[in-house]
Formats: C-alpha cells, sequence, structure tokens
C-alpha cells in the first residue's frame, strides 16, 4: 500500500486543521490581555527595557534591524489605533501584514489584479499592523540604529 | 652621527605615531556605507507618516494634479533629510536590499512598498522646487526618482521590475510636465540630456527579473519542494477553478521524482521559448508571449507534464508590453530634450525630426515628429497592442 | 520572520493587539499540536490558554531566540507533556465531534481531508506519548530532532529511535489493517 510505503509522506500532507471556537478564543485572549496588563502594572514606568538595544546588539545584526524597524515604521503609522478592532473576532484577519508582502503573495495580487491590486494589498498591510509605539520617534530608533 | 642617528630615529618615531594615529581614526569612523539599501532604510525611517489627507495630496501634487499648497510644501520640508538620503542613495552604483532568496515564495519584501512612498514625496518636492522656479533641481529630483525606481528592482523579483517600470512612468511624467516651463537655456536642458543618458546603464532588461522568476520556480520543482506548491494554487492561476484546484492538488500531492523531472523538462522548454520571445520585434514578441501564457493552461487538463508550468509560469504578455511602453516613453524624452535644445539654440524648433534619435519601441522606427505653434508632438508609428492604442507625447515650449 | 519580531517588539511595549495578532496567527496550529498529543479537545485547549497566559505574563523581558512558532509550539509540547504525566494511566478519549477539520478546497476535498486526518488521529492516538510527540513536532511542526532533542532533554539519538520506532508501530499497525 502507499501508506505503508511512504508514511512520513502521508502523516505531514494530513497535518489536521484544528479549528478554535469564538468562546476559547474570548477566553484565552481575555485571560491573557488581563495577564498582560498585571504585568504591565506591577512594572514601574522607568523599568521599561530598550528594546532598541536589545534588538541593536552587533553590526551584523544592524541590517536586519534597520528591515524590522523600516517595517515598523512603514506599516505602522497609521493613526487609527487597533483598539478598534477589538470587536472582530481574531478569524476575521485572514492574512497578516508580513504574509501580504512575501514575493507569492504579491505575485498573486499582479496577477489577479494588476499594479492596482499590488498597491491595494501594500496599502492594506500598512492599515493592517496598527500605530508605531508612540514613546519611541524615529529619530530615537535612527540614533540606535547608528550607534550613537 | 651618533645625534643624526638619534634624530633619524625620533623623526622616525614620529612618524611611526602619525600614521598610527590616523589609522586610529580611520578606525574611529567608519566610511560610507557602499551599498544604497541602507541610506534607503534611514531614508525610510525618518520619512514621517503622511495622514490620509496629506497623503493624497502628495500623490496628487507628484502627478501634477493639484497646484503646490503650503501645507504640502511644509509637509515636504519636515522630511528634508529623508530626501537628502534618497538623493544621496540614489547616486550609488551599489543596492543590495538583503532579500532572502532561500525563502523563496515567502521570501518578505517590504522595502518595495517604502520606495514607493519615498518616490511620492521625492517628486513633490521636484513640483514644489519646479514651482519655485528652480527647474534644474526639479529635473535632478525626477531622475533621482527613476535611479531610485531601478534600485527597486536590484534584487529582481520580477513584481520589483513591475513596480520599477511604474515609478519610471511617474519620473517621466513630472519630466514631460516641469520641461514646458523650464527657461529655454541649454544649461538646463543640457544637464538634463546628461542626466538621462547616465540612466541608461542603470536600466535592467526584462529578461533579468525572468530568468529569476523562471529559476525560482524550477526550485520547486522537486519531489521536497513541490508540496509548497499547493497554498499557491488559488491565487496563481485557478481563482475561480475550483475543479483545476483539485486537480492540480492531487497531481501534486501524488508527485514522485518522475512526475516532477517531466514537468521540470517541459517548463525549462516553456522558459527557453518565452527568453527567445524577447527578442523578437514587439509585435511578434507581444503575441507569442501571449500564446506562450495560455498554452500551459490549454494543456493542463490533459498533460499531467503541464501541471507546474500551468500553476506557476507567469504570463509575461503584460509586463513585458508595459516594458515597452516605459521604454517607449523615456526615449521620447530624450528626443524630446533634444528638440528643446536646438530650440534653446537656435530659438526655433526644428522643422524635420534630426536623425539619430531615440526611437518608438513600438514599431522599432523614429517617432512621428508634429511641430504645432506651442510645441510639438512626438508620436509612436507602432500600435500598441495591449492598450490597441497608438501613444503620442505632447510637449509644450516656452516661448 | 519579519513580521514575528515586530510583533513581539511591540508586544513588548504593552501592545495588546500584537499580543492578539500572535495569538490569532498560532492557536490553530498550537490547538492542532495539543489535541494531537494528548486526545482530548477540553484539555488541549486548557494547554493553550495557560501557554498563552504565561507569554502574556513574560511582556516586556520576552526574548526571541529562534522563530515565535517554535518558541510557542514548544511551551505547549511542554505544558502537555506535563499534563499526560498527570493524567497517565488513564485513556482520555477524544472528543472527536468537537475537533472541527478544514479544509480550503472543495466538499470532495474537505471529506476525504476530514476521513484520512481522523485516520491519521486514531493511527498516532495508537503509539506511546514519547513517541506521538516526536512525531507530530518533526513532522507536523517542522522542528529537527536537535530542537526536539533540547525540549525534552534528551539525546539525540534517544529522539531519532523514539522517532524511527514509533515510525515502524505505525506501519507495522497500517499492515496489519490491510492484511486484515
Amino acid at each position: 500500500m502507499r501508506l505503508t510505503e511512504n508514511i512520513e509522506k502521508f502523516i505531514r500532507s494530513r497535518k489536521p486543521h484544528t479549528v478554535t471556537g469564538s468562546d476559547t478564543d474570548r477566553r484565552i485572549l481575555h485571560d491573557s490581555f488581563a495577564a498582560m496588563d498585571e504585568t504591565i502594572h506591577a512594572k514601574s514606568a522607568d523599568a521599561k527595557p530598550n528594546t532598541c538595544k536589545v534588538i541593536v546588539q552587533s553590526r551584523m545584526t544592524k541590517i536586519a534591524a534597520a528591515a524590522v524597524i523600516v517595517v515598523v515604521i512603514g506599516f505602522a503609522v497609521h493613526q487609527v489605533s487597533r483598539e478598534q478592532t477589538d470587536g472582530q473576532t481574531p478569524s476575521e484577519a485572514t492574512k497578516s501584514p508580513a504574509e501580504m508582502l512575501t514575493y507569492a503573495s504579491l505575485t498573486v495580487a499582479y496577477r489577479q489584479g494588476g499594479f492596482e491590486e499590488v498597491e491595494k494589498q501594500c496599502e492594506q498591510a500598512f492599515e493592517l499592523l496598527g500605530p508605531r509605539p508612540e514613546a519611541l520617534s524615529p529619530q530615537q530608533l535612527l540614533a540606535e540604529f547608528n550607534g550613537s | 652621527m651618533k645625534v643624526l642617528n638619534h634624530n633619524t630615529f625620533v623623526v622616525g618615531l614620529f612618524v611611526v605615531l602619525v600614521v598610527l594615529a590616523s589609522n586610529t581614526l580611520v578606525l574611529a569612523f567608519p566610511p560610507d556605507p557602499d551599498n544604497a539599501a541602507l541610506l534607503y532604510y534611514q531614508a525610510f525611517l525618518l520619512r514621517k507618516q503622511p495622514d490620509e489627507t496629506m497623503k493624497q495630496m502628495l500623490t496628487d501634487l507628484s502627478r501634477g494634479e493639484i497646484p503646490v499648497d503650503k501645507r504640502i510644501a511644509e509637509y515636504v520640508e519636515s522630511n528634508r533629510r529623508a530626501i537628502d538620503l534618497a538623493i544621496a542613495a540614489a547616486d550609488m552604483p551599489f543596492c543590495d536590499w538583503g532579500l532572502k532568496y532561500s525563502d523563496g515564495w515567502s521570501a518578505e519584501i517590504p522595502y518595495l512598498w517604502q520606495v514607493r512612498e519615498l518616490v511620492r514625496l521625492v517628486l513633490a518636492d521636484a513640483r514644489i522646487l519646479a514651482d519655485r522656479g528652480d527647474y534644474e533641481s526639479a529635473l535632478d529630483r525626477c531622475v533621482t526618482v527613476r535611479k531610485l525606481g531601478w534600485h527597486g528592482t536590484a534584487d529582481t523579483p520580477l513584481i520589483s521590475y513591475i513596480v520599477a517600470l511604474k515609478i519610471e512612468e511617474l519620473a517621466n511624467n513630472c519630466i514631460q510636465h516641469i520641461l514646458p516651463s523650464t527657461p529655454p537655456d541649454q544649461q538646463t536642458v543640457q544637464s538634463l540630456r546628461l542626466r538621462l543618458n547616465e540612466l541608461d546603464s542603470r536600466s535592467i532588461p526584462l529578461k533579468v527579473p525572468v530568468h529569476h522568476e523562471h529559476e525560482q520556480i524550477a526550485r520547486y520543482m522537486t519531489v521536497e519542494k513541490v508540496g509548497e506548491i499547493i497554498p499557491l494554487l488559488e491565487g496563481f492561476v485557478f481563482a475561480e477553478d475550483k475543479a483545476n484546484v483539485s486537480i492540480a492538488r492531487d497531481r501534486i500531492l501524488a508527485a514522485d521524482e518522475r512526475f516532477c523531472r517531466m514537468n521540470r523538462d517541459y517548463f525549462d522548454k516553456h522558459a527557453a521559448a518565452v527568453i527567445a520571445a524577447l527578442d523578437l520585434p514587439y509585435a511578434q514578441a507581444y503575441g507569442k508571449l501571449k500564446d506562450l501564457g495560455d498554452s500551459p493552461r490549454r494543456e493542463f487538463e490533459k498533460n499531467p507534464e503541464a501541471t507546474l508550468a500551468a500553476v506557476l509560469a507567469p504570463s509575461l504578455d503584460n509586463a513585458y508590453n508595459c516594458q515597452v511602453h516605459r521604454t517607449t516613453y523615456s526615449n521620447a524624452l530624450k528626443a524630446a530634450v533634444e528638440l528643446y535644445i536646438i530650440a534653446a539654440r537656435t530659438s526655433q524648433l526644428p522643422d524635420a525630426l534630426p536623425a539619430g534619435l531615440p526611437r518608438d519601441m513600438f514599431s522599432g522606427e523614429d517617432f512621428e515628429y508634429q511641430k504645432k505653434a506651442d510645441g510639438f508632438i512626438l508620436r509612436c508609428r507602432g500600435r500598441d497592442l495591449k492598450e490597441d492604442k497608438i501613444h503620442e507625447y505632447e510637449f509644450k515650449v516656452k516661448k | 520572520m519579519v513580521e514575528d519580531r515586530i510583533l513581539v517588539w511591540k508586544f513588548n511595549r504593552g501592545a495588546k493587539d500584537a499580543l492578539k495578532r500572535i495569538y490569532e496567527k498560532y492557536k490553530d496550529d498550537l490547538l492542532g499540536l495539543a489535541v494531537t498529543l494528548l486526545r482530548d479537545r477540553s484539555v488541549a485547549e486548557d494547554v493553550v490558554h495557560d501557554v498563552f497566559v504565561s507569554f502574556a505574563r513574560s511582556c516586556g523581558a520576552f526574548r526571541l531566540s529562534g522563530t515565535l512558532k517554535g518558541y510557542l509550539s514548544t511551551c505547549v509540547a511542554n505544558e502537555a507533556r506535563d499534563r499526560n504525566r498527570l493524567r497517565s494511566g488513564r485513556d482520555a478519549a477524544l472528543d472527536a465531534a468537537e475537533a472541527v477539520s478544514s479544509y480550503s478546497a472543495g466538499p470532495a476535498e474537505h471529506a476525504m481531508g476530514c476521513e484520512e486526518s481522523d485516520k491519521l488521529h486514531e493511527l498516532l492516538g495508537r503509539l506511546p506519548y514519547e513517541q506521538r510527540e516526536i512525531i507530530v513536532l518533526h513532522l507536523h511542526h517542522g522542528m529537527r530532532f536537535r530542537e526536539i532533542a533540547k525540549v525534552l532533554r534528551v539525546s539525540i539519538n534517544t529522539v531519532q529511535s523514539r522517532y524511527r520506532y514509533g515510525l515502524d508501530k505505525l506501519r507495522s499497525i497500517v499492515n496489519g489493517e490491510v492484511t486484515k
């Protein structure tokens, strides 16, 4: 039988797609947000980590870090807070911003709707990720990036 | 003698110290990066994100659809550092965005959109400069945008190439609008001629991204990778064709070494025919590419060897047409610049088009030249088969 | 993955939308892993719940080395193992009615997908937990043997032999069914 001949292939190709229910989603997100709030309140305001320093630890990682920061800034700067999307169920968001900007995804957009579709998809990706954390200005990010 | 030796030793020591000190300085201040992408990334960082209204205004201004407005000018000025970085980057010959090719179709291309946003900003700056009468700098910005567009394709995926063509069109459009306002002095136009000619070495032929796309596709035609095509099925070709998605999925799930090899052979022949078609004259090339784009999908149902090509091979007639159209537009601009130079030198336009000017790529012939009271028209002799029209480019000339 | 780094970056700065997106992105995969390992949907949901609550508590101090998916899968595998130890001896039954399989293709494909997934699920359920865990982490979640060895705190040889024994056993179960 084919199954016995290549059991690895069979298992790999039949990964079950289990889907969480909306009650479960609500419960997990509710409890997770509460846990997050507890952690944030427990910390003093000045104890916030300097994430840039964490990201930019060495010269070798700087380009990667720059790319990350660029995406954050580029995508994120829409002034509409993501809190507004809280009414959505989690499953409503089917594609993530990064997925929307992959080679495959942009190619699909182009093949299906030409350049206009590529434009539309990129715009959506920008909007999806939400605003840049206001505590850090681009200048500060750049200063960190440049090591000054 | 002893004193002399001592002096020589002291001088030598001094020289060594100076050399060491200068080396230390070199180490302390590393040279500017030679990769334009690093400067672009900084420009992206410093670019202030416009709100929706400003975004629309920037788009309209960059297309010349609205006049310069105080608010836009202030916004553009607040992005001066980002613009300066973009200009510096565009002048650099080397640009590597760090695209992770090994990720294949999953590789992310986030910079592509950032490039386009930066383009809007620089073009708005060009319009503002022209509005203030600094035409040379304004035209310079347009050339910067063209360079920026070609840097965007430095990593060569086909989709980047398409974006670069679009950017070239925007920049050309801006040049075409600014040129008539330019005072008829030879210096400004000759400087533009020089800069446009420099761009010839920057543009990448369509064959390069097509090769890249073909290599990328061939990588997936192995037993190990073929399964990764399944999530792409619907998006790539069979958007509304569930039956074909099902057939393709079944074939891919059952794929063995032989299936992959046969599909690779089929695709290799297809890819070679596509590359060969790109060398044909426009009308033949367009027809051939259109036919080649459809053929794997026509054969798909009856011929399993065409399965992967049907799913993955891009239809290149649109990209090709787009490239011919943009090149023609750029050639029309270069030809127009020559006519502006003649007009600046002789105070009048020539009665006939001088020989040896860049050509209409749809026909491979010189543009048709029509002199008018307030300028001239350069008209293509060949028809754009996709848009089914003859393109013409009108240029006004300041008296 | 660039997006995950951004999400972690935002999450560490207290952005709930980042946590929400991380959850949305990986919840189904993680629940699938937990269900396959534990064969009990409600316990599996508790596992995913506890993993995310614990992850949320690390806000501000979370450091990502490797992939976010790998990290969360590891957490689920660890938590599932603990739960399995607690209920060892009891053969938990999977509430199949609740385990929803979703395939994006047409109805025929869906039916085939569910049937074969259920069959696989049943086959995997007949393996010892230690073997099932490795097979699922390796074949469904793309973890390398070296990574699995690190998570389980056993040698890579142990991981490989458990994997091999697991596959052999699956083969013999299938052969047995075929020859019946």
